[in-house]
């Protein structure tokens, strides 16, 4: 080789998903999430930091229930941080292509902005409906989340929308559509549903 | 020769910057191609359902790209809506859109209307893939873009462009900004009393404000529109509107977000006896009374028709391409 150029191996990562309820009597009719702004942290603590990192989850069998970053250093990987939902960047800067595309369902036409996080099914013959969103200050639902890791280049995350809907009141709380209070009270419960291997 | 300074003295933005005039908010390259995208999507009423209803249906070019005698929008099916559509005028100035401001950015607009159960009641989904199948759309997203694939980013975008480009500001009042011509004794009467009693919130040059305000109606109990609090859920925003431009006023009739007023009168009427001053989050500007004799109401109202742009009402640019 000509030069001294140092070359770092790099690698890609895989991160699947494992939407499924754990609990047999909630039926699950959509369910669709943002996950965004995705970090690695490596053992020697250094930072892979993925560029664009918008990416739309979604439960339906005919979507890919995982994302592959790429370039990233090939070193043993001790922490994964990420966000659930989208940045306020995402939800002010016009019209978006990709996953961010508004066709996908998860945009609000009359209050601009992004649905960071769609739960829709039934519990034994209560249906329930969330849609949570919210960019703006108080109205913020996007949650940022970290997780210690042991990884080398696949990364599981377990997502079990039972451990979030078990939180909630449903007698009380079935239905929430809006940006606001609630919508922000209901992104307490992510951190209980959520665990990563 | 080409150095890096004279290429960047040949990107042309599409709005000019003009003497007395803040910067436009949204201010794309200029492009003739999005220019003609944009005015044909606007025209064209196979965006909604049953294509009947394009966006023209409610924002007629001749009236300042609204809706005269119509109090609320209609939609297809005669469905109705709940607010007077709103001209459009200078929106690449507006920071966010609807009587409650409820969209953020002007390339978003669109969706709603699109979407809209009393509009167009279609899906974004069904409009992209309408214009993909259509060889003369594809040719034109081709010649905007360079690819004639149509997504949603390419369209709203396209989209957007026409609307920021709908400017008014030949009317009478800038002629005589510009010392092109003289206001009447009538005019000049009331161009005083407009600086004394409604330029704070319809600022000059604009005409508007980019905030949300009780201009003390009652709540309309047809609709128990809450306005701004919709959006942003505070009890301080409850039956507070965006002020609107008052360029072209004279034409944009009926008045206010429900068009509840038929007649300019009719608004100065509200302004000097009808305000409801227990309203807690009343614009605090219509605290202290306005009094207006009948003469000065006149002259105010002469003074509003300066606001007429004839150059931007009767624009052939904006009407459909043949």
């Amino acid at each position: 080789m000509l030069g001294s150029t140092s070359v770092i191996a790099q690698k890609n990562v895989s991160i699947s998903f494992d939407l499924s309820p754990s609990d047999t009597t909630m039926e699950v009719g959509v369910f669709k999430f943002y996950l965004s702004s995705i970090s690695l942290q490596f053992e020697d603590n250094s930072v892979y930091i993925e560029p664009n990192s918008y990416h739309l989850i979604n439960k339906e069998d005919s979507s890919p229930q995982s994302l592959t970053l790429s370039n990233v250093p090939d070193k043993a990987i001790s922490k994964i941080t990420f966000t659930l939902g989208t940045d306020s960047m995402a939800n002010v800067s016009g019209a978006m292509d990709g996953d961010l595309d508004p066709i996908l369902g998860m945009y609000w036409a009359w209050n601009s902005g992004y649905i960071n996080f769609k739960l829709e099914g039934k519990k034994g013959n209560q249906a329930f409906e969330f849609h949570i969103g919210g960019y703006n200050g108080e109205q913020a639902t996007a949650r940022t989340l970290s997780y210690s890791v042991s990884a080398d280049d696949t990364i599981e995350i377990k997502i079990d929308p039972s451990k979030f809907l078990n939180q909630i009141d449903l007698s009380s709380t079935s239905s929430v559509k809006i940006p606001g209070n609630e919508a922000v009270g209901l992104t307490n419960y992510y951190p209980n549903m959520i665990s990563v291997e | 020769m080409y150095s890096v300074k004279n290429y960047q003295h040949r990107i042309r933005y599409s709005i000019q910057m003009k003497k007395g005039w803040p910067e436009p908010i949204y201010n794309p390259r200029e492009s003739n191609a999005k220019f003609e995208l944009g005015k044909k999507l606007f025209y064209d009423p196979k965006l909604s359902r049953d294509g009947s209803v394009s966006c023209a249906h409610c924002h007629l070019s001749f009236t300042a790209f609204t809706h005269v005698d119509h109090a609320v929008s209609h939609g297809i099916e005669g469905k109705k809506g709940t607010r007077n559509s709103p001209v459009l005028i200078n929106l690449a100035w507006n920071n966010t859109f609807h009587w409650d401001g409820g969209i953020n950015h002007l390339e978003m607009q669109m969706i709603n209307p699109i979407e809209h159960p009393a509009e167009m009641d279609n899906s974004l989904e069904n409009v992209i893939t309408y214009l993909n199948s259509n060889q003369v759309y594809r040719k034109l997203f081709y010649d905007s873009y360079s690819d004639s694939t149509v997504n949603s980013k390419a369209m709203l975008q396209a989209f957007a462009y026409f609307t920021s480009q709908l400017i008014s500001r030949n009317s009478k009042y800038d002629q005589y900004k510009n010392k092109e011509l003289k206001l009447s004794l009538q005019e000049k009467k009331g161009m005083k009393l407009f600086k004394k009693n409604c330029n704070s919130c319809h600022t000059a040059p604009l005409f508007n404000s980019n905030i949300y305000a009780s201009n003390g109606l009652s709540i309309d109990t047809n609709y128990n529109d809450v306005g701004r609090y919709a959006i942003s859920r505070l009890g301080s925003d409850s039956l507070k509107f965006r002020v609107p431009t008052l360029r072209n006023i004279e034409h944009s009739y009926p008045y206010m977000h429900d068009g509840r007023f038929k007649k300019l009168r009719d608004v100065l009427e509200h302004y000097t006896n009808d305000i409801d001053i227990n309203n807690p989050y009343l614009s605090e500007e219509l605290r202290k009374k306005i009094i207006l004799s009948d003469d000065d109401k006149k002259d105010l109202i002469a003074f509003l028709k300066t606001l007429t742009d004839k150059e931007f009402l009767y624009n052939k640019r904006f009407r459909p391409s043949r």
